[in-house]
């Protein structure tokens, strides 16, 4: 079948005679992108795995209420990041860690990581970003690795250009620092 | 601020490429897996909605009464229709749930011959919620009545 774009995918969703059938393709589509996305943030595949499973579900649910005022990747996209940090909320609390922390059960995660392919400085680079505060690994996360404009990141996460400019300097200088000391 | 990709050598370092894997054949089977889980999913709420409605059947009577027909009719607005639909008054009993009075049910079961249109679809639900949600109406006057 020739791959249909999104607004056609989404007017047949919507028809309801093959709703099932298009929605699949969107998740064909978007999988691996969200997974990625999804992946960078939780880190655990198993993790990757509900959350990106829990993200279409929810698009599924609310796509006849999809505006299209937004691309459907840039609006699943959100759904994945929302998603991502409400899943890190809760093992915060399963962690008993205190809000604003840095993350350190997930630098647990990372060394016990099965599917971890990096070298030592992948490892130490990844670690570093874990140590971020939340908004400033997403902002990193999707600007050097997604290779994100900024403008598509604002859109996203619903964040002014200027302030997602500072999360990513304020990231770099970071990394930079915990990359020297350790 | 320097925003421009002056990224720092020992960053540089690891490159861009992710150091993850996945399993060999997870984005295979992933579609297969939203499609079971949206098929799991339908289940419950077929039997959700089917008690549902029962329940909100029951409801539907006891909030005609609480409001009395009159005034439903009068929020209504629609002095032309025999019928108000199933759908109408649920959703007006969902809405206002919390004011409802149970102890109504029984006589309301018993005396009410309010003639319904269960099938049909009615395209004023969200009107209705909305004109019922607006701050001036006073609700109560219409409990306090029966």
């Amino acid at each position: 079948m020739a791959d249909l774009n999104d607004s056609e995918l989404i007017r047949r969703f919507r028809e309801g005679s093959n709703r099932n059938n298009a929605f699949n393709q969107i998740v064909t589509k978007y999988q691996e992108r969200l997974y990625w996305h999804i992946r960078k943030l939780v880190i655990s595949h198993d993790d990757t795995d509900d959350v990106l499973q829990n993200t279409f579900i929810k698009a599924f649910e609310a796509l006849d209420r999809f505006r299209e005022d937004a691309s459907l990747f840039t609006w699943l996209y959100r759904i994945a990041t929302n998603e991502s940090l409400s899943f890190l909320k809760k093992k915060k609390k399963w962690y008993l860690q205190p809000l604003g922390e840095n993350l350190g059960f997930l630098e647990n995660t990372l060394e016990s990581d099965t599917y971890f392919s990096g070298d030592e400085i992948q490892m130490k680079l990844q670690k570093a970003i874990v140590r971020l505060p939340e908004k400033q690994r997403l902002v990193f996360n999707m600007k050097y690795f997604d290779e994100l404009k900024y403008e598509e990141i604002s859109e996203i996460l619903k964040t002014s250009v200027g302030a997602l400019k500072a999360s990513y300097h304020h990231a770099i200088k970071k990394l930079e620092k915990y990359l020297t000391e350790d | 601020m320097n925003t421009q990709e002056q990224i720092p050598e020992r960053i540089k370092a690891s490159g861009r490429k992710l150091p993850f894997t996945v399993p060999d054949t997870y984005f295979n089977e992933f579609p297969g897996k939203i499609q079971a889980r949206l098929s799991q999913d339908e289940k419950p709420v077929i039997v959700a909605r089917f008690i549902h409605s029962k329940l909100a059947i029951a409801a539907m009577f006891i909030g005609f009464l609480a409001l009395g027909y009159a005034g439903i009719r009068i929020l209504l607005n629609n002095g032309n229709s025999d019928f108000v639909s199933e759908d109408v008054i649920i959703e007006t009993i969902e809405y206002f749930s919390y004011e409802l009075d149970n102890e109504l049910l029984a006589s309301a079961v018993i005396d009410s011959d309010i003639p319904l249109d269960l099938e049909s679809e009615d395209s004023q639900t969200e009107e209705l919620i909305q004109y019922l949600s607006e701050d001036h109406i006073d609700f109560s006057y219409l409990l306090n009545d029966n």
